[in-house]
């Protein structure tokens, strides 16, 4: 299974890998957002792993953009946040497609297996 | 003795619209038609065997008085509802002719007074009624004290109906200090400050200009170019066919007020911005201390997965502590984090249908690493048949909370047990323990920010000092109310409420 995970923080994203790589997935990192959303619109991945909270282009701003250019539902995204989402904003981002589920920062690991399995 | 007047010897019509000779005409009927009333009334008397002239008998008087309270009201009816002032003016010595022949035949006395209260007033049948010339001097003097007063305690301009200044007091030249011959003859636009938009005027115009009186706050400009404030009543003056002549303008100066109050809304403006700072601020530091806890948690759970190694008992036990300690840190943010919203009101609630015994369920499966680390024997209600519409992420943290509240101060092997009565319209549950319990005089304080019964107690027990004021909140904003029972030594029990 091919997994992109999308975050700003290279200690997160480096953690992620080496722990889904133990675990069997195909981990590609980007730690810049215009990068992984290139990647994304790609649509090559199984699962992506979004942050939210990235300097200058954001993982809301990934989201935006992909929905213009109707490539959002090729995805599918498990949202891994640290920002503080109202439970509003929650379900709103869960109606779109394309977005599978969200996780608040710090998650334990064998949620976010599961969340990727499921 | 009763007296009837036939309507048809008295034919009272409008002549207002009437010209000055028509009118003249009218009045000579009038008079001749008075004749013939007052010939009627001496048939009616000598028939009755009476004289209106004999005015000797007491009873004489009264009938003479009566007769002519009714004749001065049906004469003042016709002068006064019909004449305008200058038309009584034009009759002049006629008018003079029929008061001295009513006189002279009914011994009205009053009937010269009646005619100077009728130069007292256009609307001079209502005063006539009512008011005596004494009366009317008595009301003009006191109209003229109310002047003076209000002259000396108020700003007050008179204009005409256009806004040309006719009058302005010392007041008003103190102000605005343009001198009384600067401003009289000028528009009252002259001290118009620019401030207020053209429709405030224009809403102020038409209020007045329909004969209604305006009040509000106006800013204007000094002869110097300063501003100042007046509150303002604007009185239109009207003239006889009720519309306004004149306005009159009373204000007072408050234009310290108006400074404080610009300061205070400035003031205000700040403090909202402080604490839209202070939002930002907590949820930019919630993201902040949540994103390195991340790794954090993270490789401890990888190095406890044993997957990159085995770990001897010491690693395990170190790596152990870090998770703990991480833990604490998550909780403590998200204490805080929920402290913040309930302070802002901004907490919001998600209410849907929950069946409370799968819930408690849940609660258990949750929390039972904690229960299991201090082998404490956790016990729940048998079967409740109950679903409540609540919010369950709310409720759970709740739990949790007076959970870990309890596990931390129960010994080891202690006893945590929760319980559900059903009552008319709420659940009350209860956590009960068998910890070291509350002492009696902190007792008041334990839903108070970062207090704990014993502040040494803060490192042992590894809280935040929050739960409790986060459990509290939440159970208010979700309609219900917490309150417990603790014995020193013995343990402690939480009851709280939630609406079904």
């Amino acid at each position: 299974m091919k997994l992109l995970i999308v975050d700003d923080n290279k200690d997160i994203t480096t953690m992620l890998s080496k722990y889904l790589s133990m675990k069997g997935f195909d981990c590609t990192i980007s730690n810049d957002g215009r990068e992984g959303m290139n990647l994304m619109a790609k649509g090559l991945y199984d699962r992506v792993i979004l942050d939210m909270s990235m300097p200058d282009f954001g993982g809301m701003d990934i989201i935006n953009e992909l929905e213009k250019s109707n490539k959002l539902k090729d995805n599918k995204i498990i949202i891994f946040t640290a920002s503080s989402i109202s439970d509003d904003e929650v379900s709103d981002l869960l109606k779109k497609d394309g977005i599978i589920s969200l996780l608040r920062k710090p998650v334990q690991l064998n949620e976010l297996l599961s969340a990727i399995s499921s | 003795m009763d007296l009837t007047i036939d309507k048809n010897n008295f034919k009272i019509e409008n002549y207002s619209k009437k010209s000055i000779e028509e009118l003249k005409k009218d009045q000579k009927s009038l008079e001749s038609e008075i004749d013939n009333l007052f010939d009627s009334l001496n048939e009616l008397i000598k028939n009755s065997k009476r004289s209106l002239l004999s005015k000797d008998t007491q009873q004489d008087k009264e009938f003479l008085i009566k007769i002519s309270d009714k004749l001065e009201n049906k004469i003042n009816d016709f002068f006064v509802a019909t004449y305008e002032q200058e038309v009584i003016d034009e009759l002049g010595q006629n008018r003079l002719d029929v008061e001295s022949s009513l006189r002279e035949n009914t011994g009205v006395k009053n009937l010269s007074e009646y005619f100077s209260h009728f130069r007292y007033t256009s609307k001079g049948n209502q005063l006539f009624d009512t008011i005596s010339k004494e009366e009317i001097e008595k009301r003009l003097q006191e109209s003229n004290d109310l002047k003076k007063a209000l002259d000396v305690s108020s700003i007050i301009a008179i204009t005409d109906k256009i806004g040309t200044v006719v009058y302005v007091n010392k007041l008003f030249e103190e102000v605005s200090e343009y001198g009384q011959v600067e401003l009289v003859g000028q528009h009252l636009s002259l001290i118009k400050s620019e401030f207020h938009p053209a429709e405030f005027f224009t809403y102020l115009w038409k209020v007045i200009s329909n004969g209604f009186v305006w009040k509000g706050d106006i800013k204007n400009k000094k002869k110097n170019g300063n501003f100042y404030w007046l509150k303002t009543t604007i009185v239109p003056l009207l003239g006889k066919d009720d519309q306004p002549e004149q306005y009159f303008v009373i204000s007072t100066d408050i234009t310290k007020q108006k400074e404080l109050e610009i300061k205070l809304s400035e003031a205000l403006a700040e403090i909202r911005k402080t604490d839209e700072l202070k939002n930002e601020f907590a949820s930019m530091i919630t993201h902040e201390l949540k994103t390195p806890l991340t790794p954090i948690r993270g490789y401890c759970e990888i190095l406890k997965d044993e997957t990159f190694g085995e770990l001897n008992k010491d690693q395990k036990d170190f790596v152990n502590t870090i998770e703990q300690n991480a833990t604490r840190l998550e909780r403590l943010i998200g204490d805080v984090l929920d402290v913040q919203k309930l302070d802002m009101g901004k907490m919001t609630y998600n209410k849907k249908n929950l069946d409370v015994n799968e819930f408690l369920k849940n609660v258990e499966k949750d929390i039972s690493p904690l229960l299991k680390e201090k082998e404490i024997q956790f016990s729940l209600p048998g079967d409740v048949k109950i679903n409540i519409v609540t919010d369950k992420f709310r409720l759970h943290e709740i739990f949790e909370n007076l959970i870990r509240n309890s596990i931390d101060f129960v010994s080891l092997r202690g006893k945590i047990s929760v319980d559900v009565q059903n009552n008319k319209n709420m659940l009350v549950f209860s956590v009960h323990d068998n910890g070291v319990g509350i002492p009696k005089e902190k007792q008041s304080n334990i839903f108070k920010k970062f207090f704990q019964g014993d502040t040494s107690q803060t490192r042992k027990h590894g809280g935040t000092g929050l739960g409790l004021v986060v459990c509290k909140g939440l159970i208010e904003g979700l309609g219900g109310k917490i309150w417990f029972d603790s014995q020193e030594g013995s343990g402690t029990t939480f009851y709280f409420s939630i609406p079904k």
